[in-house]
């Protein structure tokens, strides 16, 4: 009797020895870490997002935030320029607005540090939207919907400082969490293809985790475009080209040709690439990227294995859009 | 007049006291939460910078290359800076102790932005070196034989990496060396062997630049102004403290002189106050003890209720007692008639009666036979089957015993019973209590109907899905609208004094709400109809109960 209980209980030891959860991959010695599931406001996203696609907030009420942001597909436009109320088109690529918030700093050349700092970017610049904060407030002070939608979440009247609060809060909410590559980290080895772990493999061992790294995988610091093998000419650019990235703000010679290393999540959906769109394919880039930052010539095997690991990158679009969309069909 | 005095002064006193008290609370909270606050951002700080080292360390040993810990801890402490900066508490020297952990933390994060730059580009050089070295290897290991160009690379690549893990002196000189020398013949130089270069000149220059950076960060931690402000805000606590202990000492006095003066004036208070406060001490006791009777005759009038729920059987059974006197009565003179005949038949032995006596001794068998059919149903029924359980009987089975009981009285009346239901219909009822339902509804409609020419009452069944609705319809036209509103309460009746207690109808939903259902009322086709549904019983869960 005895001899058979302790069997019985060695058998349900190892029963429950299934049920211990798979080690994490994200024990810190990964360059890149998982996304966090957000907790947000259910009303101040609502308000964000409103005064997200308010076209109200640029000056002839014709473009919004969402006019370039397409939030219900990848945050972004497909252009290589976007058009703002100018109808001229922009000098820069703009840059999907998904996993913003997880970014150090905002811009290309990284000239505001917060979100609620961005906002000034466009909103001011002439041929983006074109307008000013006095403006804006007082036709938006106008509305009584808005203003007591204001009420109901802050209990207090319209102002700038609100006015960026609700949009910085709803862009916080606009994380993509749950990619298979976060699930693989997260310890799900079979949430991505053999071939796409093998990409992953490549990526790091060729060195392109020295800058895309972190939950963003980039985002997170400058890096000089044509670091090893340089890009442009020193010459040929003008005084004040945007192909100069932070030297047009530092003025610093180090900063020259220095841009933010972009966030490489949901990637494959964010054509064109680089800072002035000027690449269509991902196949291209990754070769581009391997010549110039990293001194090497990446052969079509691995680019194409590079190229299927960060198709894992991609997620779902976020989940608070959908909050959004139910509201606006209301 | 002079008490009038006294009450002044007791009621401008407990004002002083109260405004006193709300001052005192508002500024001890808002003192200490500021100080506390200020502590826990110098605390903050002082973690972080040491996070800061920490994930500098980890990042020259090349243990991960992930910056996010490294920006998190820098915008950590760039933010607690500035909201100290905002703090309160400063005066002008603890200021300039906090603009100078400020500055040094502003140059901090300059310095941890050019040290990531410069991390990821000498870890760039790292991974090229690794990727060529693997590229010549992998050449070797399949055969082919290395150039001299290759073994040079080869041994290029080994300096180089015995001199990023050991720093190793010998290493940094071959690397030197080569750095220069190429120099001279730029010219020649392929693409591969310059990329080589520059990848080596980065290492060298990065790796220095790199530890120069790190040990100037870690020069920067303001650890000595951050312990001078800790010291600071602790002082400033004590003195604080301090403070408190004067104003407690102010406050006790305070609430000394006003608590005298209260009781004072109290004391000498007129004797009207007295009276009135006895007058309401009166009034309130006599609350209390209303409140109590209340709730005991609420409580006699609940247990009430249940007696008489409970003798309601008995009166539902009053009620039908004369019924049932008449059920066995009946045949009981039928007996009788036909014994009479046996008995002459007995004395005047004439043949010719001999077969109708027989005749009669068959039927004062079959009528004690019904007599005794009758007697087991309504022992059946009259048993009070409240905590029954629950039986699997077929729908005739307790129809059956309903009507016998009422069978012949509705003869009597010439009232016509008509039974159209489903005989094998299964149900899992308590059967007594649901035989009571149907005696009282069918009790009602004798009573409704047995004025009326041509009546008659009807006993129907419907399948509906799992459940089966039985009806009782009598030939009566339905109940009036103010009646039907009122139907259901107890005590509620429209029959003539010392027929009904007005209690039937109640008691049947109370039956049937054991069931799960409940009893309703339509017309169907014009008539009266009550009905309820019950559970119609699974066959599979029969056969499981049934013991095999």
């Amino acid at each position: 009797m005895k001899t058979a209980r302790l069997i019985y209980s060695f058998i349900i030891f190892l029963g429950s020895l299934t049920f211990i959860p798979p080690k994490s991959r994200s024990n810190g010695l990964e360059p890149i870490s998982p996304i966090e599931k957000q907790t947000y406001d259910p009303d101040e996203i609502v308000l964000g997002g409103i005064l997200f696609m308010d076209k109200r907030l640029s000056k002839d009420n014709s473009v919004s935030c969402f006019s370039c942001h397409n939030i219900f597909s990848n945050g972004a436009d497909n252009k290589r320029f976007s058009v703002g109320v100018q109808k001229t088109e922009l000098p820069l690529n703009t840059p999907t607005v998904f996993n913003s918030s997880l970014n150090s700093f905002q811009f290309w050349n990284g000239r505001a540090k917060s979100l609620e700092d961005q906002i000034d970017g466009p909103l001011i610049t002439k041929n983006e939207m074109g307008s000013n904060w006095k403006d804006v407030v007082e036709k938006l002070q106008n509305d009584p919907k808005i203003a007591s939608q204001f009420k109901k979440v802050y209990n207090r009247p319209i102002s700038e400082k609100l006015i960026k609060k609700a949009i910085s809060n709803f862009e916080r909410s606009l994380v993509t969490p749950d990619s298979q590559f976060d699930k693989y980290l997260k310890g799900d080895t079979s949430a991505i293809s053999k071939s796409q772990a093998d990409g992953y493999r490549l990526f790091k061992t060729y060195g392109c985790t020295s800058c895309h790294q972190g939950r963003s995988v980039g985002g997170n610091f400058f890096q000089k475009f044509g670091l090893i093998i340089p890009y442009y000419d020193k010459d040929s650019l003008a005084e004040g080209s945007v192909h100069l990235g932070r030297f047009n703000i530092t003025k610093l010679e180090s900063d020259r040709f220095v841009f933010k290393v972009p966030s490489l999540r949901n990637v494959a959906n964010t054509a064109p690439y680089l800072h002035d769109g000027s690449i269509d394919s991902l196949n291209k880039v990754i070769k581009l990227m391997g010549r110039h930052q990293l001194g090497v010539d990446i052969s079509e095997d691995d680019a194409l294995k590079i190229e299927m690991f960060l198709n894992t990158l991609n997620a779902p679009i976020p989940e608070s859009t959908s909050l959004l969309r139910r509201h606006l069909e209301k | 007049m002079k008490n009038r005095k006294l009450i002044y002064i007791a009621i401008a006193s407990i004002v002083l006291l109260v405004l006193f008290t709300l001052y005192f609370h508002s500024t001890k909270d808002f003192k200490s939460n500021q100080l506390s606050h200020s502590k826990e951002l110098v605390q903050n700080i002082h973690l972080n910078q040491k996070k800061i080292i920490k994930s500098i360390l980890e990042l020259m040993a090349n243990k991960n290359n992930n910056f996010d810990e490294l920006n998190h801890s820098v915008e950590l402490t760039s933010n607690n800076c500035i909201s100290l900066q905002k703090d309160q508490f400063l005066t002008a020297n603890t200021k300039s102790q906090v603009d100078s952990i400020c500055n040094k933390i502003d140059r901090q994060s300059q310095l941890a932005e050019s040290f990531k730059s410069l991390s990821s580009s000498y870890f760039i050089s790292i991974r090229y070196l690794q990727h060529k070295s693997e590229l010549i290897n992998y050449n070797n290991l399949m055969g082919a034989t290395l150039s001299s160009s290759d073994k040079n690379t080869n041994f290029l690549l080994n300096s180089a990496f015995s001199y990023t893990i050991f720093l190793d002196e010998v290493a940094f000189l071959i690397l030197s060396d080569f750095v220069k020398s190429s120099n001279i013949d730029n010219k020649k130089e392929s693409l591969e062997n310059s990329l080589l270069k520059s990848h080596i000149r980065n290492i060298l220059h990065s790796r220095v630049k790199l530890i120069e950076l790190q040990n100037e960060i870690e020069s920067l931690t303001p650890s000595l102004e951050i312990k001078g402000l800790e010291k600071l805000i602790k002082v400033k606590t004590e003195e604080y403290l301090e403070n408190q202990k004067s104003m407690k000492i102010a406050f006790m006095l305070i609430g000394l002189i006003s608590l005298i003066t209260t009781v004072f004036a109290t004391l000498k208070a007129s004797r009207l106050a007295e009276l009135l406060i006895f007058a309401n001490a009166d009034l309130d006791q006599k609350v209390v003890d209303r409140t109590i009777e209340l709730e005991e005759s609420k409580k006699l009038i609940l247990k009430q209720q249940e007696e008489i729920f409970a003798s309601e059987r008995l009166n539902a059974f009053g009620e039908m007692a004369a019924g049932i006197a008449h059920e066995i009565n009946t045949p009981l003179c039928s007996i009788n008639l036909a014994n009479s005949f046996v008995k002459k038949f007995l004395s005047t032995q004439d043949s010719k009666y001999k077969d109708r006596a027989v005749k009669m001794s068959d039927q004062i068998d079959s009528t004690v036979e019904r007599i005794s059919v009758i007697i087991s149903s309504l022992r059946k029924v009259a048993r009070n089957g409240v905590g029954d359980e629950k039986e699997i009987v077929t729908l005739k089975e307790v129809v059956d015993d309903s009507i016998n009981i009422c069978r012949e009285r509705l003869k009597n009346s010439s009232i016509d019973l008509r039974i159209d239901i489903d005989d094998n219909a299964l149900l899992k009822i308590q059967s007594v209590n649901i035989s009571q339902v149907l005696i009282n509804l069918i009790n009602n409609s004798y009573h409704a109907v047995q004025e009326l020419d041509d009546s008659w009452i009807k006993i129907q069944s419907e399948n509906i899905g799992n459940k089966i609705r039985i009806m009782i319809i009598d030939c009566g036209t339905g109940i009036s609208k103010e009646n039907l509103e009122k139907i259901f309460t107890p005590f509620f009746t429209t029959k003539a004094v010392g027929v009904g207690t007005g209690l039937g109808l109640s008691i049947s939903r109370r039956i049937l709400k054991d069931h799960n259902t409940d009893l309703n009322y339509q017309t169907y086709n014009g008539n009266t109809c009550f009905y309820f549904d019950l559970d119609l019983c699974d066959l599979l869960e029969i056969q499981l109960e049934k013991p095999a």
